[in-house]
């Protein structure tokens, strides 16, 4: 009898063609992976590359920036007076050492105007005769 | 289509910067700040009206037609109006300073100061006006030498005022921050004093802040009074050096309060 051996052989037969037409993945996969790495050598991704990371740091730089100034301007906690039995401390006397610090900011940016603010000079000799 | 993407990408992280840029600057630059960024700016803008006007100038002797006259006339006329736009300019520079001291314990007023700005303010914009109004080349050089003239006599005396007000303000001001700061810290010498605290610094405190107190006042009222003797309108050059100098010596005063508070604020 033949068909038992007919069907085996069409299983397989069919078997194999699938075997042809199905792609095999991991090797797509991969193909496309060194696609992309050829693509990536090309000098025009790098430049871009390159570029978007310069942009990323320069933004991370900005928010450091804009986060440092926002501290600075915080206030500091206040400072504790140890207790003792005299006198009790003036409330006044916290946050001194700010004080002093901004005091001595203040003496540091005092300005002579003369030069600071010194006026402008122009040229207004305006003439259209031969010299 | 990865460049494309790329692209887009760019471009979004573009919009980013240009959205957090904008705000950070916007934030950061006080009035102060940015009346001395637009001087600057208006100081290149008239640098480059002078080169154009000069270049202008050159052809128009050179070559004397119409279209050398006109163009001439045309660049001359934008030099003159970046010139009146700068002394405007700066005259807001003075103002963002005044406005940037402090004034409340100051006997002399900031109006006196601020009237004269806005006296030259009203000049240069009517002289502004005139140089816009212009048609021909020959109405230029009148003008010219009409501002020139203001300025010599007029402009720079009023600002000589103006900035020697400012000098005692400014040392004035600081006195009282000294004098502010300096209280703060005798209540804690005293308190500390009390305390059995004996380094000689405490001690010798409160003689020190006297000595600069003293020597500061002085040379303010110096400063103040040799103001006080110009009773015209503007100050010549000789004056203004004279209560600069003066006032420099007041600020030389205060700047020895510093080591000292210092010092004082390691020990308590």
């Amino acid at each position: 009898m033949e068909p038992t051996k007919v069907l085996y052989e069409t299983e397989q037969s069919r078997l194999e063609k699938e075997a042809v037409v199905k792609p095999d993945y991991k090797i797509e996969a991969i193909k496309k992976i060194k696609q992309i790495a050829q693509f990536a050598k090309k000098p025009k991704f790098i430049a871009l590359g390159i570029l978007l990371f310069v942009l990323v740091v320069v933004i991370l730089a900005l928010n450091l920036m804009s986060q440092k100034e926002v501290e600075e301007e915080a206030a500091a906690p206040p400072q504790t007076i140890s207790q003792s039995p005299s006198p009790s401390t003036d409330p006044s006397l916290t946050n001194i050492n700010q004080r002093i610090e901004a005091y001595n900011k203040k003496l540091d940016n005092m300005q002579d105007f003369r030069k600071t603010l010194s006026y402008p000079i122009v040229d207004l000799e305006i003439s259209f005769e031969e010299e | 289509m990865t460049a494309k993407l790329l692209i887009l990408t760019l471009f979004l992280v573009l919009s980013l910067i240009t959205y957090h840029v904008s705000p950070t600057f916007a934030q950061a630059q006080t009035p102060l700040e940015k009346a001395q960024s637009d001087y600057n700016f208006q100081y290149t803008k008239y640098k480059d009206a002078q080169e154009k006007y000069i270049t202008a100038k050159a052809a128009y002797i050179s070559f004397n037609t119409a279209v050398s006259k006109n163009n001439a006339f045309v660049e001359t006329k934008n030099y003159l109006t970046q010139i009146d736009q700068l002394y405007l300019i700066y005259i807001l520079h003075l103002v963002e300073n005044a406005n940037a001291l402090n004034w409340e314990k100051s006997p002399i007023g900031k109006d006196t100061a601020v009237n004269l700005l806005n006296l030259e303010t009203t000049y240069i914009t009517e002289h502004k006006q005139k140089v816009q109004n212009t048609k021909t080349l020959e109405e230029l050089p009148p003008l010219a030498e009409e501002l020139k003239v203001h300025i010599e006599d007029t402009f720079e005396e009023r600002t000589n005022r103006v900035l020697a007000t400012l000098e005692i303000v400014e040392s004035q001001s600081m006195l009282e921050e000294f004098n502010s700061l300096s209280a703060i810290l005798d209540r804690i010498v005293v308190f500390k004093l009390r305390a059995g605290e004996t380094k000689s610094i405490l001690a010798n405190w409160a003689s020190e802040i006297k000595d600069i107190r003293n020597d500061t006042n002085t040379k303010i009222q110096e400063a103040l009074d040799t103001l006080a003797e110009q009773t015209d309108e503007g100050l010549r050059e000789s004056a203004l050096d004279e209560i600069a100098d003066t006032a420099q010596d007041a600020q030389t005063e205060l700047k020895r309060s510093k080591p000292l508070f210092e010092e004082l604020a390691r020990i308590l």
